[in-house]
């Protein structure tokens, strides 16, 4: 037995004996009225992408996963690959079952693949990524007392994000995957 | 401190340009801005939220110890000072819920701006929140209004009201949606049902002001003169929550009636049950009709003007790592 609460990116709910797995999700606590959380679950079964908001005072069935540590490889036009560093094993996850997630992605990343029975459901990628910046505009005079405080910029694996703009090229800097936020620089 | 020089004084001015631009925009208007206090004897009776309590012990000749919460709003003593003839009030304040999850959207412990004006409603708010939001920001975006019980009409067939709860339940059961508990409230089933079905009907658009509540979802705020609905209103920058704005309820009779709902809930949710506020009460009569009031967070507004996502990218001190 569950909590909504506990819903994260992979996890697979047991509704009436089906079983669906967690595409995104997000927890919505209102002013005034209940707490709940709003998901995107897709069938394993059939696929189907379907929404579904559970109130944070019901109870779930969460089936077993296992979590496999490995790092991405490639991606084509449909797929991803990751490997297993020390097996050499090789899994496959279809892009849309990526999701979002895939923008975030650079060779030799290290994810976290889920694995339903012999089956690659879903990624889980680390809180914070380290990207560097390849492209950003030179900061000019007079941003800040307009209150620009954040530009564009490139970072390595080609995903432009939105950085404070003092962050140059070259600069090493870490992402927030969940939301896509620049959280701070850090040295090389 | 992990953050570098550069990244917590990036922080620390977000925050400084948000608060300068607020106050800058009330005081260009006429508004006070005043100071409320953080530890109360009546915290708040919204069924959904869970005040901190604290034990303050005074010393002295007549040294004795009072159980007390912290504010999840700063609501009463506001309406109080208005009561007492201020016309046109601000206030940034600390405000505390417990139980909430850190991080994303939400913090333990987090910057409400209220402000309150005697003589407008909640159509004159809408108007002046959006005003708001566009000075912090320094945009000039339309807020699209959406009547609440306008769009429950045309999806279910029907205003939803107290006395509805047998045809609430059909709905749910005709449209897929979990069915009641027999003690759920029929305001959880209606904003169920909106969540479910109309939400994402409406969410696409960027920004807009859901308005007009079905009266069972009135909290705080005055009904319509018909009986339609509730005059409240959300501002929604996608599907991040900006404000909860009402015209203000100013009857005390049936503010005390709705209190009384409220603590009856919350006693059967096992949650603590803090005194009615009767100073509160008593200032109401005072209060001219109609009077309007907005509660926003002020976190939320510094993540927009930050273009952030989470809650931890715009603080000094991120909340999902406090607690």
């Amino acid at each position: 037995m569950a909590s909504p609460n506990d819903i994260k990116k992979g996890t697979v709910i047991n509704l009436n004996g089906d079983l669906w797995v967690v595409t995104s999700f997000q927890r919505v606590s209102p002013g005034k009225g209940s707490s709940f959380v709003r998901t995107r679950i897709k069938s394993l079964a059939t696929g189907k992408v379907v929404e579904n908001n559970f109130k944070s005072a019901e109870t779930l069935t969460f089936e077993t996963v296992n979590n496999r540590k490995m790092q991405f490889i490639y991606s084509d036009a449909d797929s991803i690959t990751c490997m297993d560093g020390q097996t050499f094993d090789q899994v496959m996850l279809s892009n849309d079952m990526v999701g979002d997630d895939m923008k975030f992605l650079k060779e030799g990343l290290d994810v976290t693949v889920i694995m339903h029975g012999e089956k690659a459901i879903s990624i889980e990628l680390p809180l914070k990524i380290q990207y560097v910046i390849t492209q950003t505009e030179p900061a000019t005079k007079g941003d800040t007392a307009s209150g620009n405080v954040l530009k564009d910029a490139t970072v390595d694996n080609g995903m432009v994000i939105r950085v404070p703009i003092f962050v140059k090229e070259g600069d090493n800097v870490l992402v927030n995957t969940e939301t896509g936020d620049y959280v701070e620089r850090v040295a090389k | 401190m992990s953050l570098s020089k550069s990244d917590l004084e990036l922080r620390a001015q977000l925050w400084n340009t948000a608060t300068d631009r607020i106050r800058e925009f009330f005081r260009s208007r006429g508004y006070i801005e005043v100071v409320t206090p953080i530890v109360v004897k009546s915290p708040g009776m919204e069924p959904n939220l869970s005040p901190l309590a604290v034990d303050v012990h005074t010393d002295g000749p007549n040294a004795h110890s009072t159980r007390m919460g912290l504010i999840t709003s700063p609501e009463y003593s506001m309406k109080k000072l208005l009561g007492g003839g201020m016309e046109k009030i601000f206030t940034l304040a600390p405000v505390f819920r417990d139980r909430e999850m850190p991080g994303q959207r939400w913090s333990i412990e987090f910057t409400m701006l209220e402000w309150y004006h005697q003589g407008k409603d909640y159509r004159d708010l809408m108007a002046e929140t959006g005003e708001l939001m566009n000075a912090v920001l320094g945009r000039s975006d339309e807020w699209i209004r959406v009547s609440y019980v306008d769009e429950f009409e045309k999806v279910f067939g029907f205003v939803p009201h107290d006395g509805d709860r047998n045809r609430l339940v059909e709905v749910c059961t005709k449209f897929a949606v979990a069915e009641p508990t027999a003690d759920e409230p029929v305001h959880e089933i209606i904003d169920r049902l909106f969540q479910a079905i109309i939400w994402p009907t409406i969410v696409p658009r960027e920004r807009f002001m859901l308005c007009e509540y079905p009266v069972p979802c009135a909290s705080l705020s005055k009904v319509s003169s018909d009986g339609r609905y509730a005059e409240r209103f959300e501002a929604f920058v996608g599907e991040l929550e900006m404000c909860n704005g009402f015209t203000e309820l100013t009857d005390a009779a049936e503010q005390r009636r709705r209190f009384g709902l409220e603590a009856e809930e919350r006693r059967l949710a096992k949650k603590e049950v803090f005194p009615i506020d009767e100073g509160l009460l008593a200032a109401l009569p005072s209060l001219r009709s109609p009077t309007c009031g907005n509660a926003l967070g002020v976190d939320r507004l510094v993540m927009l003007l930050a273009g952030a996502n989470d809650i931890d990218s715009v603080h000094l001190f991120p909340p999902s790592s406090r607690y």
